[in-house]
């Protein structure tokens, strides 16, 4: 997470990928800083996969220039750059033994034997297979196929290590031991990491960064809290978190504040700094706007008038909105649970509720009239592409 | 996996059914067990089908038979020769056909299998053709082994797209991301093809060898229309022992053919099974 330009280590400049007619990829550009574990998450067909590609040399851009280390390589052959890539299906060869897998690259090197039998024991006592150095990988499991991936690129000692999917292919509970370690093999070895995913799970837990991507379009690029605090619209709120959104008929812009028009939720006054940059102002109606909150923001309580047959009537008090509906199913999490707020014909919303305030509830039968609030600086204004 | 699997139904407890089973069986082996026997009958004629006590004297009769001899030696040449030739050209069509995208791609897989359902009877008349038109027909003075290379042409011809179907078999179940990976990890693509490809293509070649080495082993018809006096093959030169008389010798030959063949069939069979297994694994 440094600062500077002077540690930027891959630089994606205007990069665009056409496979025929398609646009895979559609002026990117992303500076990834040296050291940093940087996450490329988006739904399946995003782009993702092609833009990791592309770093790693096995496609080449349509547009755009990539600078690694800041040397050109945008069309330099995969086995020439300073890159190794962990595969999504290991691809660990099958007629050598792991010593003789993780050996290959320094073979390619031409480095002398002993020289390659040092460096192979280290990067094995790296990722624990010491154990296994003759085995063959059919001896092995998915796990350890996977230790072998990492293994061999990083006996090569990469300026940058791609991961393709690196826990797609593993069990749920191996998936987490795993999600860990890598974690801490990259404070050990230092390499840059980027990896590859569309679990934003993944990519919150482990990443510096992360670069959400949609249709071959970057949306947005930032920290995980600042994602999913501040992401720049509404897809990428959906995309990091479960979001509720409310469609904004009107806003406009007033001295010190922002007025917001929508059918639902009525007339409300935001401070100014809730207008993101990239939602054009004035009098007109700007339908491509959303208001959304997260289900941590909102609170539940058990509605104090029998006004359930209002619910149509949402107010608008000084700083919160308030939601009325009914009490619908309660799911246990744990340290919390889920609380679906069923609203008639609406479309209903959930709150993450914790102990304290579900006890109130958990008594009540299905159905009883609640009123859900927020309160007015958990809102997001939002464009809704 | 088959062992696990529970038959989908009880063919053998109907009897019916093993009737048939039966039938086919002794239909199909009858008439080659007859040969095999009737190899060690001590008869000076072989059509003669009456017992007359065992004896092993033909086999020595047909290995001291000079033109048999020469025959089985003709045969192991073209049939080592073309076997090595075919896996090449096999295996480099199945690898163009795997890798490429070219126009017309379903039509040039067509024709390259085309010769497998061509009957030979058409492939011998347009061999022998093709090689009269073209005077490329071998004289009678070409010393050995050069005079065989007509019935070695004609043999790759038909014998290659056997490899090719095998080896592009096996091609295709190569997980492409192996090529990407050693590439990745500095590898050119010539070291790539001798350090992965080749690895993995080696059952498949090895399956392409034994068929195709069986294939000309045996080959009666195109090699036929493609044989001259002084290049008989095995096979051809039983064909004209049975013309002359049938006699037991000919048992004997017949007998060395089947053993041989079926030896390459159950080491192809074998190999294949366990590069099958390997690969489930």
């Amino acid at each position: 997470m440094a600062d500077s330009d002077a540690n930027t280590i891959v630089s994606l400049n205007n990069i665009g990928k056409h496979f025929g007619k398609v646009k895979a990829l559609d002026n990117v550009s992303i500076d990834i800083k040296e050291g940093e574990i940087f996450a490329l998450l988006g739904p399946s067909g995003c782009g993702k996969s092609t833009l990791l590609r592309i770093i790693s040399g096995f496609e080449n851009p349509t547009e755009g220039e990539l600078l690694l280390d800041g040397k050109d390589m945008t069309r330099t052959a995969p086995n020439k750059r300073p890159v190794n890539m962990v595969f999504q299906s290991y691809a660990v060869f099958p007629h050598m033994s792991v010593a003789d897998n993780v050996g290959y690259g320094l073979k390619m090197d031409k480095l002398l034997v002993d020289e390659i039998t040092t460096r192979v024991d280290t990067a094995l006592a790296q990722v624990h297979l010491d154990q296994f150095k003759h085995r063959m990988p059919d001896q092995l499991s998915g796990g350890q196929k996977q230790r072998v991936a990492l293994a061999r690129a990083l006996v090569k000692q990469p300026r940058v290590l791609l991961l393709d999917e690196p826990l797609s292919a593993l069990d749920a509970k191996l998936r987490d031991a795993m999600r860990l370690e890598l974690v801490k093999l990259q404070e050990t070895v230092g390499v840059t990491f980027i990896i590859v995913t569309h679990d934003q799970s993944e990519a919150l837990a482990m990443a510096d960064r992360v670069a959400v991507l949609e249709a071959g379009k970057l949306r947005q690029v930032d920290t995980p809290t600042a994602l999913y605090n501040h992401p720049v619209d509404a897809f990428v709120a959906d995309f990091i978190g479960k979001v509720h959104t409310f469609d904004v008929q009107h806003i406009e812009r007033q001295d010190n504040h922002v007025r917001v028009t929508s059918d639902e939720l009525g007339e409300l006054t935001l401070p100014l700094n809730k207008l993101p940059e990239r939602i054009s102002t004035g009098a007109q109606v700007n339908a491509s706007s959303v208001l959304a909150f997260r289900p941590e923001a909102l609170k539940v309580n058990l509605a104090n008038e029998p006004t359930a047959s209002t619910a149509s009537t949402e107010t608008n008090q000084a700083n919160e909105i308030q939601l009325p509906g009914f009490l619908g199913d309660i799911a246990f999490q744990g340290q919390h649970s889920i609380v679906e707020i069923t609203r008639g014909d609406k479309p209903s919303v959930s709150a993450i509720v914790d102990h304290s305030s579900l006890s109130a509830l958990q008594t009540q039968p299905i159905g009883t009239p609640i009123v859900a609030r927020c309160a007015l600086s958990d809102l997001m204004l939002l464009p809704a592409q | 996996m088959k062992a696990n699997t529970k038959k989908p139904f009880e063919y053998s407890r109907k009897w019916s059914l093993r009737l048939v089973f039966l039938t086919t069986m002794v239909f199909l082996y009858a008439p080659i067990i007859v040969l095999v026997v009737f190899s060690f009958n001590n008869s000076r004629r072989g059509g003669n089908v009456i017992w007359k006590g065992f004896t092993t004297k033909y086999y020595g009769k047909a290995f001291a038979n000079e033109e048999l001899m020469l025959a089985f030696a003709n045969s192991m040449t073209i049939a080592v020769t073309s076997t090595i030739i075919s896996v090449f050209l096999g295996a480099m069509t199945a690898i163009f056909l795997w890798r490429f995208r070219f126009p017309f791609k379903p039509l040039a897989e067509g024709l390259v299998s085309l010769p497998i359902i061509i009957p030979e009877i058409c492939m011998g008349v347009s061999l022998a053709m093709f090689f009269s038109s073209l005077d490329l027909w071998t004289s009678g003075d070409t010393p050995w082994p050069f005079n065989l290379s007509n019935i070695i042409l004609a043999h790759i011809t038909f014998s290659f797209p056997f490899a090719a179907m095998v080896i592009r078999t096996r091609l295709q179940n190569f997980n492409r991301e192996m090529e990407e990976a050693a590439k990745d990890l500095g590898a050119s693509e010539y070291r790539v093809f001798r350090d992965i490809l080749l690895p993995h293509m080696r059952p498949g070649l090895i399956a392409a060898a034994l068929l195709t080495f069986t294939l000309s082993l045996d080959d009666f018809v195109i090699t036929f229309f493609t044989s001259g006096p002084n290049t008989v093959t095995f096979p051809v030169k039983i064909y004209s022992m049975v013309r002359f008389s049938i006699t037991p010798e000919i048992n004997a030959a017949s007998t060395i053919l089947i053993v041989l063949t079926l030896l390459l069939t159950f080491a192809a069979l074998r190999y294949q099974r366990i590069t099958d297994i390997s690969n489930d694994g």
